[in-house]
């Protein structure tokens, strides 16, 4: 015999193998027994939860000659007949092909004629919510007053498209949705049948796969069987099924959850490259979110997912408060209305992601609840200080104490700019430059209108950066500095710059106070050696600027070579730096006293409960 | 005075059936099952398929109604002619009105002519003239204590016992009319043994959705989240339309609200009752509600539906995740 799928072959045959309907079957079986039937029936519910098996089954038993407490006995000639379908008087329509006024009609004409082998004659229709209205009227007549030889099962599954005037002419049966325990019990009777070999977990998952209908879980039992080798196990049902949609759901809202913007962004990315639909994975989120908040607000409600992922997602819900749930629902699905029109979907879901976890931008009213109610959680349970900085610290301090130095100047770039590595050698320009500060005063006193700007900064400190040359001031002389940093006195000072150097530089005018690293030039050794050395270990610095470094000193711009002991060696300027307290701990001490305080959280949520309040007047 | 029931009975019990009858109103079933009566009285089965003659729709022979009426019965007293959903006493052609005046004058003693219409005009000329020579009388739907009496009187006829108060649940949680109520007392008498029990009701019965849906606002109202998802779940299994539950959901917060005005103006139960049209049994349910909900409650509910229809019809929201949204937005106020 040809190979039959696994719902066909292990259709019920009697009542008694229908699942989870027994108050559909047991009244039929009753209503047989006694002779009481209805002439017209309405069968309805969702897919695969037996309603055309039902009406098969009643067909033959009420027609059995030797029925047994109301179930056919599919042994006699009639049930045998109806079965193999040599007995015409049991004629099963497809609706939905058949909708036309005639093709009604034709069952009007046929049922005036009495059954020929059976007691009663029997009209199947199936999928009857897809006949036209016309169809419909057609058959409300023969409904109504129906020959007594002749019975109507209607079955559909949309129950709402019937006309009034045939639910009134009809019994009606609600086939409910059936339990995962009856599905399994069902699965196991047919893999012991079949003499498979199944887990209980791989049956019990399949179950809620096949939510609440029994054809689509003995399609996928068929499935996992063919695929799999020998035993099937939960795993492998998860395997074949693909059950990691689920995990990247609940990936997603825990990044939510954990205001991780960048999981989110990964995770969007990998699906897009993936090439998933991005529609369908922001509706199945948003349908998760459903499941949350229906988990959080009924814990005890059955959800379509197997027992391990609901234990999942009941712990997560636990995390999560129903202001972000609905804030979350509420902000994915105004992304899938804008992204029907939007050119690039991916951006627009990425964007609702994006304001997912940085609430902050989101001045909408759901958002405002969403923030005042993770503080509420925060005032409740206590807030985490994430103390993040102090691991930075802890890891600079293990790097190699050159970089550290290096890292430096780099905090001060709005003042001076600093070198890059090893370009602050004796050989280069603005080195050279700095070292000529005497002869450069000179020529400053021959430039047309130079002298009032050397009466401003003859006696000045100087040192450089990685643009030119750098005039230092006190905190007191405000007034000089302001006159050097006239545009016009600096282009005299750039003039005599190039007159004596001959390349045109930098030159800037700060305060003192403002330049954390004063470099000492006259300190940059000019032999290749030292230059070498000077460069490995990067600008050289100086903890005391004042007694160091750099007075316009004509007797040091004339010596290249360094004095011994003025402290070029890389290891005493680390050591020097490591003595200065680090700026980056003292950020960590100010926010900790914020927290301590415990005002700055609580502030905001009165303000926010505040500002809802107005809202909502 | 309009005739009622009981004058019908007793000219059945005289056995005075012949002459004019209209019969019009909402309760089918009863409508149907007196005529049935009146059928029987006046003829036998044998002689049947002569004497008795049915026009139906609104496409009237009047040379075919002229023969019936003049025509002798055959073989037998009597003969009737039926006529169902012809709409005249509502709309129509003036020819047919006239005809059918003079026809009413003239009835002779062996013919009974039974009209069986949904709607009349009571205004409308034709009405007025079948009353002076006729009888008519208005099916309406029974009153819950009478619908209960027979439907325990129908359970006691196959030896199954039925409380009075599920009784009345029963009735209410069907469809209105004895039609539909039948289909399921049909379900229950081949589902209960001995004794019918509110569980069988709530197993077997296809409940009205408007019964749903009280159910769910009683949840609700009850805080019991389950229960209300639960419901909420069954009606999106059988495809239930959400607009037509969110109708629904509005309308039944619309009515607590309005019973709980009138129950605040020092109304009845009854009174409520009258004022929303509804059954007794049901209104006495909103005017329960009425005092658990707070005023506020009710009108921020009702407003909240609306804007919820907003947020779907502009694509905002998928239907069901909205109305999810609202139950768990009430549950949790």
């Amino acid at each position: 015999m040809a190979y039959q799928a696994i719902y066909r072959k292990w259709r019920p045959m009697v009542f008694d193998d229908v699942v989870g309907q027994t108050h559909v079957t047991r009244t039929l079986k009753n209503q047989i027994m006694n002779h009481k039937t209805a002439h017209a029936y309405l069968f309805c519910g969702t897919r695969g939860t037996g309603k055309t098996t039902a009406a098969k089954i009643f067909s033959r038993a009420v027609n059995c000659t030797n029925s047994k407490d109301g179930n056919p006995c599919n042994e006699c000639d009639v049930c045998k007949g109806i079965l193999d379908g040599s007995v015409l008087d049991v004629t099963e329509i497809d609706a939905a092909s058949n909708n036309g006024v005639d093709d009604i009609r034709q069952i009007r004409d046929e049922v005036v004629y009495s059954a020929s082998v059976a007691k009663y004659k029997i009209y199947i229709i199936d999928e009857v919510h897809m006949l036209s209205a016309g169809a419909f009227n057609a058959l409300l007549k023969t409904l109504e007053e129906p020959p007594e030889h002749v019975i109507f099962i209607l079955a559909t599954t949309e129950v709402h498209k019937l006309p009034q005037t045939i639910l009134s002419r009809c019994q009606r049966f609600d086939f409910k949705r059936i339990k995962v325990s009856d599905i399994v019990v069902r699965m196991k009777e047919i893999a012991y049948g079949d003499g498979f070999d199944v887990t209980d977990d791989a049956l019990n998952m399949i179950a809620t796969l096949a939510d609440g209908s029994m054809r689509d879980g003995l399609s996928i039992l068929e499935r996992c069987l063919l695929a799999s080798q020998d035993k099937l196990t939960a795993d492998e049902v998860s395997q074949i099924m693909g059950g990691v949609n689920d995990d990247t759901l609940y990936k997603t809202v825990q990044a939510v959850i954990d205001s991780d913007t960048k999981t989110l962004i990964n995770i969007n990315d990998s699906l897009f490259a993936a090439g998933s639909d991005m529609n369908s994975f922001i509706n199945s989120l948003i349908k998760y979110c459903r499941d949350l908040m229906v988990c959080k607000v009924a814990p005890d409600i059955e959800l379509d997912y197997n027992s391990d992922f609901v234990i999942k997602l009941k712990r997560q819900s636990e995390k999560i408060s129903i202001e972000k749930i609905s804030n979350m629902i509420n902000v994915l699905s105004s992304a899938v209305s804008t992204a029907k029109w939007a050119p690039n979907v991916k951006i627009v879901y990425e964007l609702a992601l994006i304001k997912l976890t940085r609430t902050e931008f989101d001045v909408s009213y759901d958002a405002l609840l969403d923030r005042v109610s993770t503080l509420e959680q925060q005032i409740k349970d206590g807030v985490t200080v994430k103390v993040e900085k102090n691991e930075s610290v802890a890891e600079t301090s293990k790097q190699p104490e050159a970089e550290r130095a290096e890292e430096k100047p780099e905090k001060n770039f709005s003042v001076t700019k600093p070198f890059k590595k090893g370009e602050l050698t004796a050989d280069n320009v603005i080195v050279k430059a700095a070292k000529s500060w005497a002869k450069i005063l000179g020529a400053l006193e021959t430039v047309p209108g130079g002298v009032p700007v050397y009466a401003q900064i003859f006696r000045k400190k100087i040192t450089i950066d990685a643009e030119g040359i750098v005039i230092l001031f006190e905190e007191n002389e405000q007034t000089s500095k302001q006159i050097v940093s006239l545009p016009m006195n600096l282009n005299n000072i750039k003039k005599a710059v190039k007159r004596v150097t001959g390349n045109a530089l930098e030159v800037k005018a700060v305060f003192e106070k403002d330049v954390d690293d004063i470099i000492d030039f006259n300190a940059i050794a000019s032999d290749n050696e030292s230059a070498n050395e000077s460069a490995e270990t990067a600008p050289v610095k100086t903890d005391s600027v004042k007694t160091d470094s750099v007075k316009p000193d004509p007797a040091a711009s004339a010596v290249d070579t360094v004095p011994a002991g003025e402290g070029t060696d890389a290891q005493e300027a680390a050591d020097a730096y490591e003595d200065a307290p680090l700026p980056d701990v003292d950020d960590y001490d100010i926010r900790e006293d914020d927290f301590d305080d415990g005002i700055d959280p609580l502030d905001n949520v009165i303000a926010r409960a505040a500002q809802i309040t107005e809202i909502e007047e | 005075m309009p005739n009622t029931i009981a004058d019908l009975n007793k000219r059945i019990s005289d056995k005075k059936c012949t002459g004019l009858f209209v019969f019009y109103g909402e309760e089918d079933a009863l409508k149907t099952h007196k005529i049935n009566t009146i059928k029987k009285q006046l003829l036998d089965e044998v002689t049947q398929d002569f004497n008795f003659i049915k026009f139906e729709g609104n496409n009237i022979n009047t040379d075919a109604v002229t023969d019936a009426f003049e025509s002798y019965p055959v073989m037998a007293e009597y003969k009737m002619v039926l006529f169902k959903d012809t709409g005249i006493f509502k709309s129509a052609k003036q020819d047919i009105k006239t005809f059918f005046e003079s026809r009413f004058k003239d009835i002779p003693d062996y013919l009974c002519v039974i009209f069986d219409e949904k709607e009349i005009d009571k205004r409308s000329s034709l009405y007025k003239s079948a009353c002076k020579t006729g009888m008519e009388l208005e099916f309406k739907y029974l009153t819950d204590t009478e619908l209960a009496a027979w439907v325990q009187r129908i359970f006691s006829e196959h030896k199954l016992i039925i409380d009075k108060k599920d009784a009345v649940y029963l009735v209410n949680v069907c469809e209105p009319g004895m039609n539909s109520i039948k289909q399921e007392l049909d379900k229950l008498l081949n589902y209960s043994k001995d004794v019918v029990t509110k569980s069988d009701i709530d197993t077997v019965v296809s409940k009205s959705l408007q019964m749903v849906v009280f159910d769910l606002t009683e949840a609700i109202m009850q805080n019991n989240k389950a229960k209300a998802f639960e419901i909420l779940e069954g009606l999106k299994t059988i495809k239930t339309e959400p607009f037509k539950l969110l109708y629904l959901i509005f309308s039944t917060f619309e009515k607590i609200l309005l019973a709980k005005l009138v129950l605040d103006e020092r109304g009845t139960v009854s009174q409520v009752a009258a004022r929303l049209k509804l059954s007794p049994y049901i209104a006495r349910k909103y005017c329960d509600c009425s005092t658990r909900f707070s005023e506020s409650f009710l009108k921020s509910a009702i407003v909240k539906c609306a804007d919820i229809d907003m947020e779907i019809k502009t694509g905002k929201k998928n239907e069901w995740i909205a109305l999810e949204q609202y139950i768990i937005h009430l549950l949790n106020i």
